[in-house]
């Protein structure tokens, strides 16, 4: 991943990432969460904002214009997480149907270089296919390429 | 200082509801889901783990 990110910070012995994503206009706080499923080798992403009065929500619109920067940050935390589970599953959607539209575009977007590090699945009517651009997913399943 | 333990906690309660929820999600699915597309990465000793 050559795309511009966000330093972030984390708490490996339990996979919490912190970042922040910075305009002129606001900071935002974010939190990208990978907590183990109830089968073995597969986790689930979960990535959120923290607003200022303290209250947590992966539904609020940032509206930071960085969707792509804060995205690549994700899959540098993505990365690190690999570093750790090898061979794990990730998976992830967005939290309500404009967000989940706005990351499937990121990710056809950067598909090419996505694609370098990690294999892409999508699941649909819970059945898992491999990714394709146009086809809507209710879900995205991280791999690593090994 | 006690009032600024007090709000790291409430915002670490929240957030542990919050992740619990998304996990309840994806557990939902997974249980819908033909679970055998994720065995051959499966380390065999964890196999049983869901049971």
């Amino acid at each position: 991943m050559q795309e511009k990110h966000y330093p972030y910070t984390s708490t490996n012995t339990d996979f919490r990432y912190e970042f922040e994503s910075i305009s002129t206009q606001k900071t935002v706080k974010k939190v990208v969460r990978i907590t183990r499923t109830d089968v073995s080798n597969v986790f689930n992403l979960a990535l959120f904002d923290i607003l200022n009065d303290g209250t947590l929500s992966d539904i609020s619109e940032s509206r930071n214009s960085d969707l792509k920067m804060v995205l690549a940050t994700v899959f540098h935390i993505i990365n690190d997480f690999y570093t750790q589970k090898p061979g794990a599953y990730l998976l992830f959607r967005g939290s309500d149907s404009r967000r989940h539209r706005l990351y499937s575009i990121a990710i056809a977007r950067e598909f090419n270089q996505i694609s370098e590090r990690f294999i892409i699945h999508g699941l649909k009517n819970d059945t898992l296919y491999p990714y394709a651009q146009n086809c809507q997913f209710d879900f995205y399943v991280i791999e690593q390429k090994l | 200082m006690k009032g600024t333990r007090k709000v790291l906690e409430e915002i670490s309660t929240k957030e542990e509801s919050f992740v619990q929820r998304k996990l309840d999600e994806a557990n939902a699915l997974l249980r819908r889901m033909d679970i055998s597309v994720f065995e051959n990465k499966i380390d065999p000793k964890r196999k049983n783990e869901r049971q």
